[in-house]
């Protein structure tokens, strides 16, 4: 029996997906890995931003240090809520919590955890958000054997009724 | 699915993949295409060959600073290369810009900072401010954005907000703030990014902007300003827009009730981990205040740089810190930014460029004092949303003072007109690290940045040209 995976990028919070990857999993009896990948680029950017304003390497390793932490804390909890959630559905739950290239991440988890069904999150952004913000190419490579299904979700406009849809 | 197919997941539209995907050779290119335009092109009325030459200088390092083509340092080499080789400005001249006075006030407030990082005392202070005063959840948004705005007053801005943030991480990891739906995690981090800003444009401790300007007025007009005068100037400007930005987090950002005990006993975990206060950040606090003090006493007649780089040696001799420490904490190429910045307004002016280019842009347009100093502060502010507030001095002080001469308005004001809004970008991660770091803590949404920045940038460009109109005069500052 295939397992089902669920990708989830740094502030998004699943519904939708977390609901699809759930059903997949209790009609199938399959276990469910939850991936949060936490993004270095991030860091990269925010490095790259200390050094524009002359500010040395030990001060840009302390700020890094802090964001890696807090991403990490977040991931964890996220993870959490969706332990408790996979819990009361009745699912087996493999959380994991990876940083790297998304496509790298992927290749890897699917081959190793032997996904069949993978549920892809991609974050749903405003106009605004669209126009202002950069945001990285995801490449999941096609494998036999394993359905991918892309779902857009909210970011940390949850419960806002006014965000703009994509 | 097909098995060699890749799935691609991207939400942005086309044609910003398409021009992110060759965007750095591209940009670089450009640069290099609009520096041979505009110097084989003939040379403009009004203009002399010299001058043309400087303005070709001038185009490909607004155009690299801008979009961030090459580290803003290495167009500043670019620039000190360019102008001798194209006989703009002599070698002599141009290297020797290296060693204006500003540049030397910035490295010795930079190395001041290093100092109160290093040992701890800068954290310190935050620590005893948060737990002092962070009992409920509204006096602990209050001490952070105070806190960020007052650190400011005495250490770069940038700095302040870098040695804040892990305090503020730890703050919210220990309120365990899920970040959808809560609006006291963005109001946190945005009043470290907005206290840090609106406190950096108090004094010129505050960024390297303010000496940057003063070393590029000094250079073109002789004039200057001292700490005190420079601070007198802006201290009731930081005030209110204190005051709009305070209005703005508790209306924009609504919390309701919370439970804050988890993030007073992580600053109190902290400051028991950091223990008693050490020998060393007595000293350096003592040395720090004694600065300051000199700075406002002292500093018109031994200079800024002298008394910084005066404070540097002490803090040397008493071996409270070392070499490395140094060095770990300043990025070095802030000598290579600011004195190649000075050497390219130096440039422009002398060369009549900056004359020139005025006549064509900012005089153009202005119809006198009100509009001049408008269209100046606005550019300010718009530049510094979009490049370092550095670039963006760099670029606009050799207009603004040819522009001055134009409509003859008082050429001394323009080193806090324009290095003033420089430092408001309150709008886009990109404006300050400031504003990137509290982006990135994933806790904002890019309009959460943008519409309350938006309106505090209109209310601060407001209050600053309603300051030089009623308060600046009362200093003797007059338009």
């Amino acid at each position: 029996m295939k397992n089902v995976l669920l990708v989830i990028p740094p502030g998004v919070k699943p519904q939708i997906g977390l609901q699809r990857a759930l059903d997949r999993a209790s009609e199938t009896g399959a276990k469910l890995v939850a991936l949060v990948i936490l993004d270095p680029n991030e860091t990269v950017r925010i490095a790259s931003r200390l050094d524009s304003a002359f500010l040395g390497e030990r001060v840009g390793d302390r700020v890094i240090k802090a964001l890696e932490r807090e991403q990490s804390v977040r991931a964890e909890d996220l993870l959490a809520e969706i332990t408790a959630d996979a819990g009361a559905s009745g699912v087996e739950i493999i959380p994991l919590i990876e940083s790297g290239d998304t496509t790298d991440v992927c290749e890897r988890v699917i081959r190793q955890h032997d996904i069949g069904y993978a549920v892809l999150l991609a974050e749903r952004r405003s106009w605004l958000t669209r126009l202002l913000s950069r945001s990285s190419t995801v490449n999941i490579p096609a494998f036999e054997g394993c359905e991918i299904q892309v779902i857009e979700e909210t970011g940390n406009e949850e419960n806002d009724p006014d965000s703009d849809e994509i | 699915m097909a098995a060699n197919r890749n799935f691609v997941v991207d939400t942005r539209p086309l044609w910003i993949i398409l021009l992110q995907s060759g965007r750095q050779p591209a940009l670089l290119l450009t640069g290099i295409a609009i520096y041979l335009a505009i110097r084989f092109l003939i040379t403009p009325e009004g203009l002399d060959p010299t001058g043309h030459r400087a303005l070709a200088v001038f185009a490909i390092c607004v155009f690299y600073w801008a979009f961030d083509v090459l580290p803003l340092m290495i167009t500043s080499i670019l620039a000190i290369v360019l102008l001798p080789m194209t006989d703009v400005l002599p070698a002599k001249e141009a290297y020797s810009l290296f060693g204006n006075e500003a540049v030397f006030f910035i490295l010795g407030a930079f190395i001041l900072a290093a100092a109160m990082m290093k040992s701890g005392l800068s954290s310190r202070l935050a620590l005893l401010i948060l737990g002092r005063f962070g009992h409920d959840p509204i006096a602990l948004l209050r001490g952070i954005f105070l806190l960020n705005a007052t650190m400011s007053f005495f250490m770069s801005e940038h700095a302040v907000a870098a040695m804040t943030f892990p305090i503020i991480v730890e703050i919210i990891a220990a309120l365990h703030l899920p970040p959808e739906r809560v609006n006291y995690g963005k109001s946190l981090v945005l009043a470290m990014a907005w206290g840090s800003t609106i406190g950096g444009v108090a004094t010129l401790l505050g960024g390297a902007r303010a000496p940057l300007a003063l070393g590029i007025l000094r250079e073109l007009t002789g004039d200057t300003f001292s700490f005190a005068e420079w601070a007198a100037l802006n201290i009731p400007l930081t005030i209110l827009l204190s005051c709009v930005a305070w209005i703005l987090l508790r209306t924009y950002f609504r919390t309701g009730e919370m439970d804050i005990t988890k993030a007073e006993q992580a600053v109190q975990q902290r400051l028991r981990e950091i223990g008693r206060m050490t020998l060393q950040e007595r000293l350096i606090a003592i040395i720090m205040f004694a600065t300051v003090a000199a700075w406002i006493l002292l500093g018109e007649q031994f200079g800024l740089a002298g008394v910084a780089l005066t404070a540097v040696v002490v803090l040397f001799a008493l071996r409270v810190v070392q070499w490395r420490d140094v060095e770990g904490y300043v990025n070095w190429g802030l000598i290579l930014m600011y004195g190649g910045a000075i050497s390219l307004g130096s440039a422009l002016h002398r060369s009549g460029a900056a004359t020139w280019l005025a006549d064509q842009t900012i005089a153009h347009w202005a119809t006198g004092p009100v509009t001049v100093i408008l269209f100046i502060a606005a550019a300010a502010v718009l530049l510094t949303e979009v490049m370092s507030n550095s670039a963006a001095v760099a670029i606009l002080m050799p207009l603004s003072i040819a522009v001055a001469s134009e409509f003859d308005v008082n050429a001394r004001l323009m080193a806090p007109l324009v290095a003033v809004p420089a430092g408001l970008s309150f709008m886009l991660p990109i404006g300050t690290p400031a504003n990137a770091m509290a982006f990135s803590s994933g806790y904002l949404r890019i309009r959460d940045l943008a519409i309350p920045g938006l309106i505090l940038n209109v209310a601060g460009l407001l209050i600053f040209n309603l300051m030089i109109w009623f308060y600046w005069p009362l200093l003797g500052l007059t338009p």
